[in-house]
């Protein structure tokens, strides 16, 4: 009885962060690495290395995996996986981790990543061609052959629906689960970095790193904050009979908001896209004053390449008044490197929603479409 | 027996080696042959045939073998060319099951585990309904019926869950739904193999009363098989076969159908006292045919497992219907 007592005290004390974990009571000199915006990230430094700990971002009473990264040989406590480091050599579930190791000159440790041919970042698209890093992805997920023949130190993976690794575990390769993708903010997604800093043992390189991003973020939302007047924006195009938008909780409607301006579907519940029946949210299209999307093509994106989708958006006031914006992933990797990059990103949005707050504001991701059609 | 079975036999033998010999990275077939002895071979190929191409192997041929069982006891029973594991509405139980456990975010995060356990729970389910359904109605074509219903029913499920659910699970579901040999490892091989070979064993018991059966119900009741009690061990043993193939490898399609064809037409008879063997192993031989082209070295992430087997089986099952009818193959 006093004991259950005692653990809810001690339960209470210790709030939200998950700090009543036994495990992350460690021995030795332990500080806690300052991790503000990644909500599913968790680090401690320890003497020999760091204790990490990483849950889901959008439901962080769920642990996904507790590990130790050791510089040397040691004991780890039940239920953490153990990653000696620095690693030298990693595979990787996703392109998506690629620009997190090469933004700390990290590339080449990479030795092996699936869906190689997605890869648009140029120092890593060299290294798949002069074979040092190799192809994993094969039929549902990664080929064991391959991954074998890559012998990384771990596998950064991310989890869908119910992604088994005891498979790849089972032979000797520590599984780091990496939940960038499912942070709710740019800034969220990027603060990721550390723990790739972690892996690599240069956490003080990629904490100076993802300050540098932070700091620059925080001053350009201020900035935006200081617009006289939000406009109504929104995001997401139509399919059959369906607006795809995403949700308030999305990455995508942060970047809106920080960037003074008003999110059109911040009512709409969710992290994802979300399906809206086109008919219901039309007037709330039509009225807005900006519009957004993500686009691929080899030419440059046109106002009436809008109109080859659908004609009836010659209905939207953002259309009528040529207030749209793309990003063209056919010549911006805005599903790579911008993850860490979101600075550049919110930059881009506030000169086209703001532009006398951004003058001569040189473009990267998203930029004004181009008005060939008259209203 | 026009194809002898030491003929079928070696051909099994020449595809498993091959399966341990041809994959994404190459291993010289003399380290293949060490690795499978217990010799000196390097470390990266031990593993590679050990953990990776060994369990496929033998989960392609035993899982295989097992489905051609099930089809060739579905078919006996319902005296329909057609009938094979789906048909009964047990795989799309299982669809429906793993559908609610992926999609649906039920038992999210204990992966394997709770995939499989859906699938043998979902075949199971269905297959209660249908001994129901058999308890109460003796006629096989209402049974048959309410099994391609059930299949209906759940499909139409599957579709809603799918048209609710996130991206990444609807991803993991339908990856799941294209079938693959390599969701069995070493470690769970004991799970896979014995529920299936005791049910291969049980249908062996069930050769006499089958052959029975073939001259029809009337027939084998008069030469005292108990046609109730025959329907039922039929179907649980089908249960069990279609429910852990599919709970490990997805719903694969077109070898339960085709393989009893097949043996029908290498053996020259009905009997299943040499039909049910040749099944076996016309079973095995073709699902490791059909990984072999599904991981055609030349495609860099393989083809789908059910897409070749419906390539190679589709047109096959015409043909042997075909030719069965001329010539009397069919049953």
């Amino acid at each position: 009885m006093l004991a259950t007592v005692l653990g809810a005290l001690w339960l209470v004390a210790c709030g939200p962060g998950g700090g009543a974990d036994p495990a992350f009571k460690a021995k030795g000199k332990v500080t806690e690495a300052p991790v503000h915006h990644a909500s599913g990230l968790r680090i401690q430094k320890l003497n020999d290395g760091f204790r990490v700990e990483v849950r889901n971002p959008q439901d962080t009473s769920e642990v996904i995996g507790k590990y130790r990264f050791a510089r040397r040989n040691s004991r780890a406590a039940e239920g953490e996986t153990v990653v000696k480091i620095p690693v030298t050599n990693m595979a990787l579930n996703s392109t998506t981790f690629v620009p997190y190791f090469e933004k700390l000159d990290a590339h080449e440790v990479i030795g092996g990543v699936t869906y190689t041919d997605r890869i648009t970042n140029a120092r890593v698209k060299r290294l798949v061609e002069e074979g040092k890093t190799l192809e994993i992805a094969g039929g549902d997920g990664i080929n064991m052959e391959r991954l074998l023949m890559v012998d990384p130190d771990a596998l950064m993976a991310y989890r869908y629906g119910s992604s088994d690794f005891s498979n790849i575990e089972a032979q000797g390769i520590p599984v780091v689960m990496n939940m960038e993708y499912m942070e709710t903010t740019p800034l969220g997604r990027a603060e990721w970095v550390k723990l790739i800093g972690c892996l690599l043992d240069r956490y003080d390189e990629a904490e100076a790193l993802f300050d540098g991003i932070e700091t620059e973020y925080l001053r350009l939302s201020e900035l935006a904050r200081s617009a006289d007047y939000y406009p109504v924006v929104f995001s997401g195009s139509k399919y059959e009979s369906k607006w795809f938008t995403p949700g308030n909780k999305s990455f995508v409607a942060q970047f809106i908001r920080d960037s003074g301006a008003r999110y059109a579907f911040n009512h709409i519940e969710g992290q994802g896209n979300v399906e809206l029946d086109f008919e219901s949210v039309l007037s709330t299209l039509v009225k807005a004053d900006y519009w957004g999307l993500i686009v691929s093509s080899k030419a440059d994106f046109a106002l009436s390449d809008l109109l080859k989708m659908e004609p009836r958006y010659t209905l939207f006031n953002s259309f009528k008044e040529g207030q749209v914006f793309v990003c063209n992933t056919a010549k911006s990797d805005y599903f790579g490197d911008a993850v860490l990059e979101p600075e550049v990103v919110l930059a881009d949005l506030i000169a086209v929603i703001h532009p006398d707050l951004m003058p001569n504001h040189d473009h990267t991701y998203f930029r004004p479409v181009v008005v060939d059609v008259k209203s | 027996m026009r194809i002898g079975f030491p003929l079928l036999a070696v051909a099994l033998l020449i595809l498993f080696f091959l399966s341990l010999l041809i994959g994404s990275v190459h291993v010289p077939a003399f380290e293949v042959w060490q690795a499978l002895t217990g010799g000196d071979a390097p470390s990266l190929s031990q593993k590679i045939v050990t953990a990776v191409r060994l369990p496929r192997a033998i989960t392609a041929a035993l899982g295989s073998a097992s489905l051609a069982v099930a089809g060739l006891l579905m078919q006996t029973l319902f005296r329909n060319p057609l009938a094979g594991p789906s048909v009964l509405g047990l795989s799309s139980g299982a669809s429906l099951a793993v559908a609610v456990t992926v999609m649906g975010g039920v038992g999210q995060g204990l992966g394997y585990i709770s995939v499989t356990l859906a699938a043998v729970v979902g075949s199971f389910a269905v297959l209660l309904i249908i001994l129901a359904v058999a308890r109460r109605f003796t006629d096989i074509t209402t049974v048959l019926i309410v099994g391609l219903m059930l299949s209906f029913f759940t499909s139409a499920m599957v579709g809603l869950l799918q048209s609710m659910a996130d991206e990444a699970s609807l991803k993991a579901f339908v990856f799941w739904g294209l079938g693959s040999f390599t969701g069995v490892s070493m470690g769970q091989m004991a799970v896979f193999a014995i529920p299936l070979l005791l049910a291969i064993a049980t249908s062996v018991l069930l050769v006499k009363p089958l052959n029975a059966l073939l001259l029809g119900e009337m027939h084998a009741k008069s030469m005292g098989v108990r046609i109730g009690r025959l329907r039922i061990a039929v179907m649980v043993v089908t249960g069990i076969l279609t429910g852990v193939v599919t709970a490990f490898c997805g719903p694969v399609a077109f070898i339960g159908l085709a393989s009893p064809h097949f043996a029908r037409m290498a053996s020259r008879t009905v009997s299943h006292a040499v039909v049910l063997p040749a099944t076996v192993l016309i079973g095995a031989t073709l699902g490791l045919l059909c990984d072999l082209i599904a991981r055609w070295p030349f495609a860099d992430t393989g083809i789908p497992l059910n897409t070749v087997c419906a390539f190679l089986g589709a047109p096959v099952v015409v043909y042997l219907i075909f030719a069965g009818r001329r010539r009397k193959w069919l049953i």
